[in-house]
């Protein structure tokens, strides 16, 4: 990957100037100038020099965003940050206009606390938590070292799960860490085509092959994502020949899903890829207005999609859990032949899935 | 500015510096001009021992064809500030009522390099209704800059402003070849954006200009056609467009409408899918006329209902084009179940 700009500049609120995340900026950042101010407003335009640390006032764990007209994971968004630098043309971040600049939450004590209280609560049931959802999750991860904090923290938590989910190679934080086999690196996977040209700032298809093998080495389990995929010409070489990659590289055994998801963007995401990335030809596909409001491609285009890519996979291994994120019923058993409810619903499969793969669950109802 | 009368032996006509072009004919000011004369003195600016015209250029050339010597004027002065007479002369044609696009260009395009684009007066842009968005005087700038052919287009009055914008960083062949497409088909602004924007889509996506899709044999027999009217060719492009912007949903909508046919229900009956076919929202819509008919229609939709044919529709594996089974293998196939069930 192209090694990325380090932040120049670093404008922490005074409130968390003290904190362990800004001392590890501090010290992986030696040419960055370091301001302190009581309170950071939202920026106008995004400056790319800069990292913000804020005070957050927000609630760290959200669920994720899936709607009922659409099966959703339901995995839960350790939320510790927001904005990406990568520059992918399709990423929903670029709507996020009042907060263009990446930003990171420094009160980490509050955001452990409340993840302790969340898994506290049901202690009979698996969390499944993901960072990578506002925020790429290993992007900055060489100047915060927020792996070394967040992943033994779930080797300590019996019914947790942590899925890290990235586009970069920025795995050496995650060597010899103590993950007690509960942590999962995640890569998203597309065309080597769409990486080119969509996503020309992220690791290479090779390398974040390279860093999930890495990753596997060190006891890792891993997971990929499909997600965006995008019709282009040649889709259907381009799709096989990432997952022949993907499968010449790493063990099936060590996959514990696989989720694939077709692009879909809220409605004003169009113009701003016109804006931004005016050679990009992704929003020119077969959109129609779904039911969540949110463009996807016609029905057609999506089964056709899903059911090569579940074809491919089930050659090489059948038992390996894939999966659709925010797909409905019809697509669901058009592509897979059955829908979600007949297996006890997406969120249960994944959950038999960390229980098959992972060997975590299930867990003795609290007397 | 001073009051003062000029003749014309001291005004330099030819010089247009300050020319906004209206490029639509008019009688209006001609008639007041014969009716009353010139009521509002114009515009000059000294120039050496000359002056020249900042406005009024069409009441002095009248007043000149029709003898005078030379005409009441206000005069700026030599020392007077370019860009100060400019906003006069900008800010009195936005007063009077009703500018064209042509002219709103050609102001656009003079204020753009008399103020550069973030420093225009917020003032001229509210006047006009023009967005303050960065990009957007620069697309006026290059309407403005499309020449004689755009202009006259624009000044029309048949080209929406919004897909005037749309289409002013087009080469210049798809811009005003798709300009004189909206300007014939005469269609309301909404259906221009909704035509220019599946244009544009359609020439990204496949890479190629706007004149390719506008100027491409289909789209030419409608426009060329002498059997349709406006109205009509105005829906045959866009059904086109819409075929060629959503080459696969059109496929399966008229796959559906096949299929539908086959299949034989009773005239008072519709099936509807979702839009699109996203969800599992299909509605049935029953057209009749009283109970009997009611039962009629009922009855005689009873068979196909309960048939193998209907799920077919629902077979979203099916290839466009496909058939529904044929009317013996459907007979088979009901006497087939029929035995099944006597069996």
């Amino acid at each position: 990957m192209k090694k990325i700009q380090a932040p120049r500049k670093v404008i922490v609120e005074s409130s968390v100037a003290k904190g362990e995340l800004v001392a590890s900026l501090r010290k992986n950042l030696p040419g960055a100038s370091f301001e302190t101010v009581d309170r950071i407003s939202d920026a106008v335009c995004c400056d790319p020099e800069i990292l913000e640390v804020v005070d957050f006032r927000g609630r760290f764990m959200k669920s994720c965003p899936g709607t009922r007209h659409y099966h959703c994971c339901g995995y839960k968004i350790l939320h510790f940050g927001t904005q990406c630098s990568i520059g992918c043309s399709y990423c929903i971040l670029q709507a996020y206009l009042n907060q263009p600049n990446l930003r990171l939450f420094g009160n980490l004590g509050q955001m452990f606390g409340e993840l302790s209280d969340a898994l506290a609560q049901n202690r009979d049931s698996l969390h499944r938590i993901g960072t990578g959802e506002f925020t790429d999750s290993l992007l900055l991860d060489p100047f915060t070292e927020l792996s070394r904090l967040i992943v033994p923290h779930f080797a300590r938590t019996p019914n947790a799960v942590l899925e890290l989910k990235t586009k970069t190679n920025f795995v050496e934080n995650l060597s010899g860490l103590d993950h007690g086999g509960h942590t999962i690196v995640a890569w998203s996977l597309n065309s080597a085509q769409i990486r080119k040209q969509e996503e020309p700032f992220a690791a290479t298809i090779a390398e974040r092959i390279e860093a999930a093998r890495f990753c596997s080495g060190e006891g890792y389990f891993l997971a990929f994502h499909f997600d965006p995929i995008i019709d282009h010409p040649e889709w259907k070489s381009g799709y096989a020949r990432t997952l022949d990659r993907l499968f010449a590289g790493i063990d099936p055994a060590r996959i514990v899903w696989i989720s694939l998801g077709a692009f879909r963007f809220m409605p004003e995401l169009k113009e701003i890829i016109r804006l931004r990335h005016p050679l990009s030809r992704i929003a020119y596909g077969e959109f129609i207005r779904g039911l969540d409001g949110k463009m996807r491609y016609f029905r057609d285009i999506r089964a056709e999609f899903y059911s090569f890519m579940v074809e491919r996979i089930r050659r090489i291994d059948p038992g390996l859990c894939v999966y659709l994120c925010m797909e409905n019923d019809d697509i669901w058993k058009q592509s897979f032949g059955f829908s979600p409810e007949e297996r006890g619903g997406l969120s249960h499969m994944l959950d038999c899935a960390v229980k098959n793969r992972m060997h975590i669950g299930p867990f003795e109802p609290e007397t | 500015m001073d009051l003062r009368f000029a003749t014309f032996s001291e005004i330099d006509l030819d010089n247009r510096t300050f020319e906004i072009r209206r490029f639509a004919a008019s009688t209006r000011l001609k008639d007041s001009l014969a009716r009353f004369g010139i009521l509002d003195p114009p515009w000059l600016q000294q120039k050496g021992a000359q002056y020249i015209a900042v406005d009024g250029f069409q009441r002095l050339g009248w007043a000149k064809e029709n003898g005078a010597k030379g005409a009441v004027c206000r005069i700026f002065g030599q020392d007077c500030d370019i860009r100060e007479v400019w906003s006069r002369r900008i800010e009195k044609k936005i007063f009077e009522s009703g500018i064209n696009l042509a002219e709103k260009a050609q102001i656009m395009s003079v204020l753009i390099v008399a103020f550069q684009s973030q420093e225009i007066p917020s003032f001229f842009l509210s006047g006009m209704n023009v967005s303050n968005r960065p990009d957007v005087p620069a697309k006026w700038a290059l309407l403005s800059a499309g020449g004689t052919e755009t202009l006259e287009m624009l000044a029309s009055g048949a080209i929406a402003e919004r897909a005037a914008l749309e289409v002013a960083e087009w080469d210049e062949r798809s811009r005003d070849s798709l300009l004189s497409v909206l300007k014939a088909l005469k269609c309301s602004a909404s259906i221009q954006v909704e035509i220019v924007e599946h244009i544009r889509e359609i020439a990204v996506r496949e890479q190629k200009s706007g004149a390719d899709i506008i100027e491409a044999p289909r789209s030419r027999e409608i426009l060329m056609s002498g059997d349709l009217n406006h109205r009509q060719k105005t829906q045959a492009l866009r059904t086109l467009l819409a075929e060629l912007r959503y080459p696969r949903l059109s496929s399966r909508q008229n796959q559906f409408r096949r299929d539908l046919e086959a299949l034989g229900l009773p005239s008072g009956i519709r099936i509807i899918p979702p839009p699109a076919f996203e969800g599992n929202n299909w509605e049935m819509e029953l057209s009749f006329n009283g109970p009997e008919e009611l039962r009629k229609i009922v009855h005689s939709a009873r068979s196909i209902v309960e048939s193998d044919r209907l799920d077919a529709i629902w077979r979203w594996d099916r290839r466009p084009g496909s058939p529904l089974p044929s009317a013996a293998a459907r007979q088979k196939q009901d006497e087939n179940k029929t035995t099944s069930n006597e069996g």
